[in-house]
């Protein structure tokens, strides 16, 4: 899976709108301090749900979730 | 209506009553005109931001654009300083951490169905009527319904206010609203919280201002002052903003029935059309921030100590950010919107003013699907910090 993608929130930007768990739900959850995101999936987002993983990206109004290839030898 | 760029461009007061009560069509020819206008109307001059890229970075760097100094032009008046948002890194954090964790969206819950029952019960009682003032009877009210019950402000002392909600209402309103009595209804709310503390500190309860009694910060507790301007902006902030955001939306609503019926065919299309409202009618205006070293906006050069004023919801409608940025578009996408503000002062009740506003929205739209403005009606909106409809007399097919 050498075109892997990988989900990456910057917790440090991250201020807690939301967008991500409302759009998203299946890759991002609210955690309890603030409403900030929590990735849900830990590696390479599964193919049916990168759709999901590009809006959440998009719609962040802090810019702090990131798309990337994934690490080398993540699986 | 001509637009005066003489007062726009060098005297634009965002008080001001006759000239903002449309500011839609101002906000437009400033970003296109003079995206980083002076103002000479308060405090010896400030700077006007319109653009949505110069409102984000500012409001992202909470280190050189301070609230300390205060977050209104002109200031309001409040009696101490609200915390945390008059408060500036490094202190704000641990700050905002106190309370933050009762507006997160796994306490919410419970909170969403409390705000579903109150919205019914206030439309209950003008059902059957026929008519009724949407603003003053609905919008109005649930934001303090839904703020003043645990996890959140608890259990509100009432005694002796009669109609308390219409009471905190006309408090806030005031404070926010009337530049003459805006210190002296501070005052009024700076005493009422105080009674409220005192009464957690007898009987604490699961809810903020006990919280606040047994906070520390950095090994120390809150004192009186900072536990009292945390208060204080928690009686005051969310009430106003999120009524104003209904009243907006109301009005919207009943000027555009297609896309009311729409809205009413299709509930999943409720969540992002809410962003869309919130992007297209925000109801914060306009907040101060001030330098604290020297800097440059847009090209424009701004000295350490220097006001600025963020038009939010110029920022909304910017085409820069959003497509067609002028047009209602329910299922937008992205919707960036900065309503709810960005960095580290973002509303740390967005996820309570997003289900307040579903609530009474779907209220409406179930059981007052036909209303309509009531014909001659006075439409008029308090113009300062936030932006809101004093009253909507609507009529529609009683139940």
């Amino acid at each position: 899976m050498s075109d892997a993608l990988q989900l990456h929130v910057d917790a440090a930007v991250c201020q807690g709108h939301g967008r991500c768990y409302a759009l998203a739900p299946g890759l991002f959850a609210a955690d309890d301090v603030d409403g900030h995101a929590v990735l849900r999936v830990a590696g390479p987002v599964p193919e049916h749900l990168l759709d999901a993983a590009r809006r959440a990206e998009a719609a962040c109004p802090e810019r702090a979730i990131r798309l990337l290839p994934a690490a080398p030898g993540a699986e | 209506m001509s637009i005066d760029l003489e007062w726009l461009t060098r005297r634009f007061d965002p008080i001001d009553q006759a000239r903002l009560q449309d500011p839609y069509p101002l906000y437009r020819e400033l970003r296109e005109r003079c995206p980083v206008a002076h103002s000479d109307a308060h405090m010896g001059g400030f700077w006007v931001l319109s653009r949505y890229e110069d409102v984000r970075r500012v409001a992202l760097d909470a280190e050189t654009f301070a609230s300390g100094p205060g977050i209104a032009i002109p200031p309001l008046g409040n009696p101490l300083p609200m915390i945390p948002l008059e408060v500036d890194p490094p202190d704000h954090e641990p700050l905002r951490r106190l309370v933050s964790p009762a507006f997160a969206p796994a306490r919410m819950r419970p909170v969403e169905a409390s705000a579903r029952s109150c919205a019914r019960q206030l439309v209950d009682a003008f059902a059957a009527r026929g008519e009724c003032d949407l603003v003053t009877e609905l919008a109005y009210r649930l934001p303090v319904l839904t703020i003043w019950q645990r996890p959140l402000l608890g259990e509100p002392l009432t005694e002796g206010l009669g109609d308390w909600v219409a009471t905190f209402q006309s408090w806030v309103h005031d404070f926010k609203h009337s530049q003459g009595r805006s210190a002296e209804a501070g005052a009024t709310i700076l005493a009422y919280v105080e009674r409220v503390l005192d009464a957690r500190r007898a009987e604490p309860a699961d809810d903020i201002p006990s919280t606040l009694l047994n906070a520390e910060v950095a090994g120390r507790p809150l004192t009186r002052e900072e536990q009292l301007g945390y208060l204080f902006i928690l009686f005051t902030a969310g009430v106003e903003t999120t009524a104003a955001a209904l009243g907006s939306i109301f009005l919207f609503l009943a000027r555009e029935p297609e896309v009311r019926a729409r809205l009413a065919a299709e509930p999943e299309l409720l969540d992002p059309a809410i962003e869309e409202l919130l992007r297209f009618l925000g109801p914060v205006q306009a907040e101060r921030r001030t330098a604290t070293r020297d800097v440059e906006v847009g090209g424009c050069p701004i000295r350490a100590g220097e006001s600025v004023l963020l038009l939010w919801n110029s920022a909304g409608r910017d085409e820069a950010e959003f497509a067609d940025g002028e047009t209602f578009v329910p299922d937008r996408f992205p919707n960036r919107h900065l309503s709810f503000g960005l960095g580290p002062h973002r509303c740390v009740g967005s996820h309570l003013a997003r289900l307040t506003l579903r609530a009474a929205i779907q209220e409406v739209l179930e059981r007052l699907p036909d209303y309509r403005v009531r014909d001659g009606a006075e439409l008029r909106f308090s113009v300062g910090t936030n932006r809101s409809l004093v009253s909507l007399p609507v009529v529609f097919t009683p139940e």
